[in-house]
This record gives structure tokens, C-alpha cells and sequence, in this order.
């Protein structure tokens, strides 16, 4: 009920606030935009997995001391510790970094942030962010349109960056309005009264504007110009700190759970050093007077001395922290826990099916060809492909050829919630039905039971090509792209001609199954000469040659086991058929005699 | 399946009733025509191509279909003699 009401009021709530306020509107377009810009950064980076980047990050974030010196550089360099958050949380969504790592580049963002402050009050110098986002985008949309997966991705990461900016620049100028309303002289308040109020006001001025670097300004202004006291300064800055945490809770909305894990953990960490600051606040004050005579910092100079506190506050919170990271990270997978996927369950298996043999075979092979359907997905995507491309008529040899793109997926996390439950339970089953019928039925579900094994055993083959499937065929060195696309053609070939038959295509049967396995068999680059060739003519590399050897033989089992999966799910299906069917079949032995004797006559035969 | 196995396959048949038998030879029958059919198909295909690769693999299928097409005569010789 209350879902259903939900939408329409958010929507009229919005309609409404367009229509009585421009600020509103110019807000909300802000918030919309800012967005956008995650949903692209999360896939530009998504395009570099496995790439450049991923190394890059693991590099740079493989201890805590690097994560969070990552997180100091990046947030100096790009002067918005939001934008950092952000970008790490689509950097935990995309399964770059781990949160351990996304928590100190957190810790170092709030340290980088602070050269914001020094930068404000020592120079008056601010990198305006807006001003890069249209031609971040100009140069973005150019980008995306190329075939490099890297150009791609940095098309993507650039039109994200250029829409968060946007988006920012718009919520800021919306809220125009709001910084010029509010007077800070008016709550001039002392003692800890005073603390506890500006440190709210410093909040809600962070929330307001977005931008903890806006509030900065207004403070480090209204203490140059004498309007609040150097106290109320320091109470605002920490406000601003911990208010700045909204705009990562805003970019966590549209990331997975560990995106708000990492909202959540820099939610923690500005509220345990805000505390810390306030408790410890005439300490800090001591200590800043001390730090500001050794650098020798006028001691009337109180914005600058602001950008000391700035820093020595940021700087006990992570001293104070980073021993608790570990700590952290459990208490935030307890607290918000990863969604339990639903596994896939049996459609057609019940006991009651048990008593009826020959209902039984049916159902056990409808349940097999669910699991197949199950598995087919992994598999096809598995190897960049799509199961529409491999269903249609399209010549399917061009196809990959001029095919480049990558498909992201995590093949464990489908093979656990798309097959692993629902094979096991088939096992259970036909495991308990096979000693309750006939042995001739007993002997049709064992062969089902063999043809469910075969599928799951090809998704483990597809698992280890997929790797360097994903890498080669991108590459630029054409004979290793022609190895692995041969390899998936070959795949997808009988992927193909299974769908043929089960649609129950005229000019295809099961003994094809046989002809596409004897072709993986015996015309690979392994067997014809061809890797020996390209090795010595230096046209692969030793590397190259060593995965091809390898990959071979993956795709032999995967092209031989879904071969005889789908001659069991597909043939014949009565005992006597069944039994004609196997007598004429050519075994291995048979396939590879007749290839033999194909060999042996091309030498015989006159060369032209 | 190689000749041991299916005089092996059909020394089972032979030993069970004379039915079984005919429904056997049916089904091989049946399966005899679609190679059959199969073997039209593949030769009038091999007649339209000039591409080499393809040539080659049409008659690799021709010499498989040739070969199962024997097995069968050969499994249909013995399971009609046994009828009579």
C-alpha cells in the first residue's frame, strides 16, 4: 500500500515544489543530474575491470597506508572530498577495490580535503569544478562512441565526472539563495552552547549546499570580516565535516550495498572525529597555537590557523581510526549485510512424479533443459555473447569477428544462484527416483542425470577460457584474436545447433552434435600446425602460446561435453529410437578414423 | 559405437521377442530415411559451393553420413534375419 502511494507523492511532492520555487527546480535538476553522473562513472569503471585500472588501484590501495595516501592525492588534485567519496563508492560497486581499501581512501579524502581550507585562507584560490564539466562532456560522448574498451571506459568515467560536476554547480546555484539568507552573527554563541549550535549550523549549511568546501568559504569569510568568533569557526568547520558525509549518502542511493557500506563508514568517521574534536576541543586549540608559531603563522591570523584545525582534526581522526578499520569493516557487514540472492529452484521435480516412470523421464528432462537454460545464460555471456545473436540466423563466424565488446559478469555469483542449487537438488532426486523404476527407465534418467553433469562441467570449462577470452579478444595482435574467437565460434556453434534442434529444425539432427565435436576435435590450431607456425614466426608470444595450449583443451571438453548434452536432451526419446539412434552413431574412435583416413588421402593426393 | 558393441547391442535385441524386434527395425528405418535426406541435402549443397573450407567440411559430412548409413544396412541385415 504504502509502495503504491509512494511514487505518485514523490512525484506530485516535486511538481509541486517546480511550480512554486525556480531555486527548487534548479535543486532538483542538480540532485537528477549528480545522479547520472554515477550511474556512468559506475560504468566507466566497470569497463576497466580487469584493465590497466584494476591494477593500478590494487597497486595503490593493497595497505592501508596507500589507500590512504590514494585518497589524500586524489582528493588534493580534485579539491572535492564528495567527488572522491563518490567515485570510491563506484569503485566498490564495480568490485575494484575491497571496503577495507574504500574506507582508507575515505580516511584520506578528509585529509586532502583540508588543503581546501589552506587554499581558501592562504591564497584565495579555489578550482572551480563546474567549469570542467562541459568539456569533460563534449570530450566524454566522443569517447564512448569509440570501439576501445579503455577509450570507452574513459568516455564513460569522463561523462560521469562532468554530470557530477554539473549536477553539483546546479545544486549550489539553487541554493544561492539559502547562503545569502543565512547571517552567521546572529548566532554568535560561546562556551559549549556555542560549539554544539555552530557545529549543527555548519551541518545543515553542508547539507543545504552539498559541499563542505561552500560552507569553508562562508567561514573562513565571515572570520576574516570579524562576523563570528575564531570559536563558532572551529565548531562550523567540524559541522562542515560531518555534514559533507550527505553527499556520499546521496551518491550510495543508487550503488549497491557496499556502496553504502562506504557512506556508512564515512558517516562513522566524521561523527567519531567531530566528537573527538569537540571533546578534546581546548587541547586541539593549544596544540594549533603550537603548530602555528612553528610555521610561523601570525597568531592574529585566524583563517589561517582555521586550516591548521582543519588539519589536525582531520589527522587525529585517522590516527585514532585506522587502527579500527578491520573492526569496522565487520561491524558494517553485520549492520548492513550483503542481499541474499533467490537461488533457483526446480520447476517440474515432486515425489509424487516418482510412481509414473514415464512421466518422470519427462519431467526430469524438462528440469534439465530449465538448468540448461540456466546455465546457457553463463555460458553465452560467459564468452562476451549474446543468446539472441546465437539463436538467429546471423552468420555467426562475422559476428565474432567483428565483435569487441566485453560482457562483465562474476561467473561464481550466477553459478551459485543460477545452477549450483537447482543441480543439486536434480542429483537428490533422480539419485532417489532411479532405485524406485525399471531399469530401463532407471537407465534414461542416468543418462539425464549425465547430461545435467555435462552442462555444469561446461560452465566450469567456460570459467577458466573466460579469462583469457576477455583478454584476447581485444587484443591487437590479430592471430591470438582469430585463436579465441575460433574458440568461441566453435562454442557457439553447438550452442547454436542444440537450439536448432530443440526448435526442431528440419535440416539439423543429432548426429551434427557428433560432426561439431569431431570438428573441435581434430581441426584446431593444435593439431593442423598452425600455433607451431604462428610461435615460430614469432606472430604470439610464449605467453600467448602457453594460454592457447591450455585454452585448446577447455574448449575441446566444453564443445565435447555440451555436445553430449544436448545428443541426450534432444534425440530420441523412445527406447527403441534411443537404441537405433546409438547404434548408428560414430563414436570418438570411429570420428577420429574417418579423419585419418581424410588426412592420409589429402597427402596422396597430386599436389596442383 | 564401435562393431563389438553393436554385436554386442544386437545380440540383446536378437535374444528379446519378435515385436521388440520390428519396432527396432522401424525406428532404424525411419532414421535410415533422414540420412538419407541428409545425404540429398549435403550433396546438393556441395554442388552450389565454391568456397574450399566449406567444400571441405561438406564432405567430411558426406563420408560420416556414409558410414552411419553402412551401420545401419548392417544392423537392419541382422535384425531382419533374425525375423524369419
Amino acid at each position: 500500500m504504502l509502495r503504491r502511494i509512494l511514487l505518485p507523492a514523490i512525484l506530485g511532492i516535486l511538481a509541486f515544489g517546480f511550480w512554486v520555487s525556480p531555486d527548487f527546480k534548479e535543486i532538483a535538476a542538480g540532485v537528477a543530474i549528480f545522479l547520472f553522473g554515477m550511474f556512468f562513472l559506475e560504468d566507466g569503471f566497470r569497463q576497466f575491470t580487469g584493465g590497466l585500472l584494476e591494477k593500478l588501484l590494487a597497486k595503490t590501495t593493497n595497505s592501508l597506508f596507500k589507500s590512504i595516501s590514494f585518497g589524500v592525492v586524489t582528493t588534493t588534485v580534485m579539491q572535492s572530498s564528495s567527488l572522491v567519496s563518490v567515485i570510491t563508492i563506484s569503485f566498490l560497486s564495480a568490485g575494484l577495490i575491497g571496503l577495507a581499501a574504500g574506507i582508507g581512501i575515505i580516511f584520506g579524502a578528509n585529509l586532502g580535503t583540508t588543503t581546501g581550507a589552506w587554499l581558501i585562507a592562504g591564497l584565495g584560490l579555489k578550482v572551480k569544478i563546474s567549469s570542467y564539466a562541459m568539456p569533460m562532456l563534449a570530450f566524454a560522448i566522443i569517447l564512448v562512441f569509440q570501439k576501445s574498451k579503455n577509450l570507452k571506459g574513459i568516455g564513460y568515467v569522463l561523462a560521469g565526472l562532468g554530470l557530477l560536476f554539473l549536477g553539483i554547480h546546479h545544486m549550489k546555484v539553487g541554493f544561492e539563495a539559502f547562503r545569502e539568507t543565512i547571517d552567521l552573527t546572529q548566532f554568535a554563541l560561546t562556551g559549549y552552547l556555542g560549539l554544539f549550535v555552530f557545529t549543527l549550523v555548519g551541518m545543515a549549511a553542508t547539507v543545504v549546499m552539498q559541499s563542505s568546501h561552500a560552507t569553508l568559504v562562508l567561514i573562513i569569510t565571515a572570520l576574516s570580516v570579524g562576523q563570528i568568533s575564531y570559536e563558532n569557526a572551529l565548531a562550523l568547520a567540524i559541522g562542515a565535516n560531518i555534514g559533507t558525509t550527505i553527499t556520499a549518502i546521496i551518491g550510495s542511493l543508487s550503488a549497491n550495498h557496499m556502496g553504502k557500506r562506504l557512506a556508512g563508514a564515512h558517516l562513522i568517521f566524521n561523527l567519531v572525529t567531530g566528537a573527538i574534536a569537540i571533546a578534546l576541543m581546548s587541547q586541539i586549540i593549544w596544540l594549533v597555537d603550537l603548530l602555528a608559531i612553528q610555521l610561523g603563522i601570525a597568531s592574529d591570523d585566524y583563517t589561517l590557523k582555521l586550516a591548521v584545525f582543519h588539519t589536525v582534526f582531520n589527522t587525529i581522526g585517522v590516527v585514532v581510526m585506522a587502527p579500527f578499520v578491520q573492526p569496522l569493516v565487520r561491524f558494517l557487514e553485520n549492520f548492513m549485510p550483503a542481499p541474499t540472492p533467490k537461488l533457483i529452484e526446480p520447476k517440474y521435480l515432486n515425489d509424487s512424479i516418482i510412481e509414473f516412470p514415464e512421466t518422470l523421464v519427462t519431467s526430469v528432462r524438462k528440469e534439465i533443459l530449465y538448468l540448461y537454460d540456466n546455465a546457457l545464460e553463463i555460458i553465452a555471456h560467459g564468452l562476451s555473447l549474446h543468446r539472441h545473436i546465437i539463436h538467429s540466423d546471423q552468420d555467426l563466424a562475422a559476428y565474432i569477428e567483428n565483435d569487441k565488446e566485453v560482457m562483465e559478469l562474476d561467473i561464481d555469483a550466477l553459478y551459485s544462484v543460477r545452477v549450483k542449487s537447482l543441480y543439486s537438488k536434480i542429483i537428490e532426486f533422480v539419485s532417489r527416483a532411479q532405485s524406485e523404476v525399471d531399469p530401463e527407465y532407471a537407465n534414461m534418467v542416468y543418462d539425464l542425470r549425465s547430461a545435467a553433469q555435462n552442462v555444469v562441467h561446461s560452465l566450469k570449462g567456460i570459467k577458466h577460457l573466460r579469462k583469457n577470452v576477455s583478454t584476447y579478444i581485444i587484443s591487437d595482435n590479430e592471430e591470438i584474436r582469430r585463436e579465441y574467437n575460433d574458440y568461441r565460434l566453435k562454442i557457439a556453434t553447438v550452442l547454436r545447433t542444440i537450439h536448432q534442434l530443440r526448435e526442431g529444425a528440419e535440416d539439423v539432427d543429432i548426429f551434427d552434435l557428433d560432426e561439431l565435436k569431431n570438428d573441435a576435435l581434430e581441426d584446431n590450431s593444435m593439431n593442423n600446425g598452425t600455433l607451431d607456425n604462428l610461435i615460430r614466426s614469432g606472430k604470439i608470444t610464449a605467453p600467448m602460446a602457453t594460454s592457447v595450449m591450455n585454452d585448446n583443451a577447455y574448449m575441446e571438453d566444453v564443445v565435447r561435453l555440451l555436445a553430449d548434452s544436448g545428443r541426450i536432451l534432444f534425440g530420441e526419446k523412445g527406447l527403441a529410437e534411443l537404441d537405433a539412434q546409438e547404434m548408428l552413431r560414430l563414436d570418438e574412435d570411429e570420428l577420429k578414423a574417418l579423419s585419418k583416413e581424410e588426412k592420409e588421402n589429402q597427402k596422396a593426393a597430386p599436389s596442383v | 559405437m564401435g562393431i563389438a558393441k553393436i554385436a554386442e547391442r544386437l545380440q540383446e535385441i536378437l535374444g528379446s521377442d519378435s515385436a521388440k524386434r520390428k519396432k527396432r527395425i522401424e525406428a532404424i528405418e525411419n532414421l535410415m530415411a533422414r540420412l538419407e535426406k541428409k545425404h540429398l541435402r549435403i550433396t546438393k549443397k556441395l554442388g552450389q559451393t565454391d568456397n574450399k573450407k566449406e567444400q571441405k567440411k561438406l564432405k567430411r559430412k558426406l563420408k560420416m553420413c556414409n558410414a552411419q548409413c553402412s551401420k545401419g544396412k548392417q544392423a537392419l541385415t541382422e535384425l531382419r534375419s533374425s525375423i524369419k
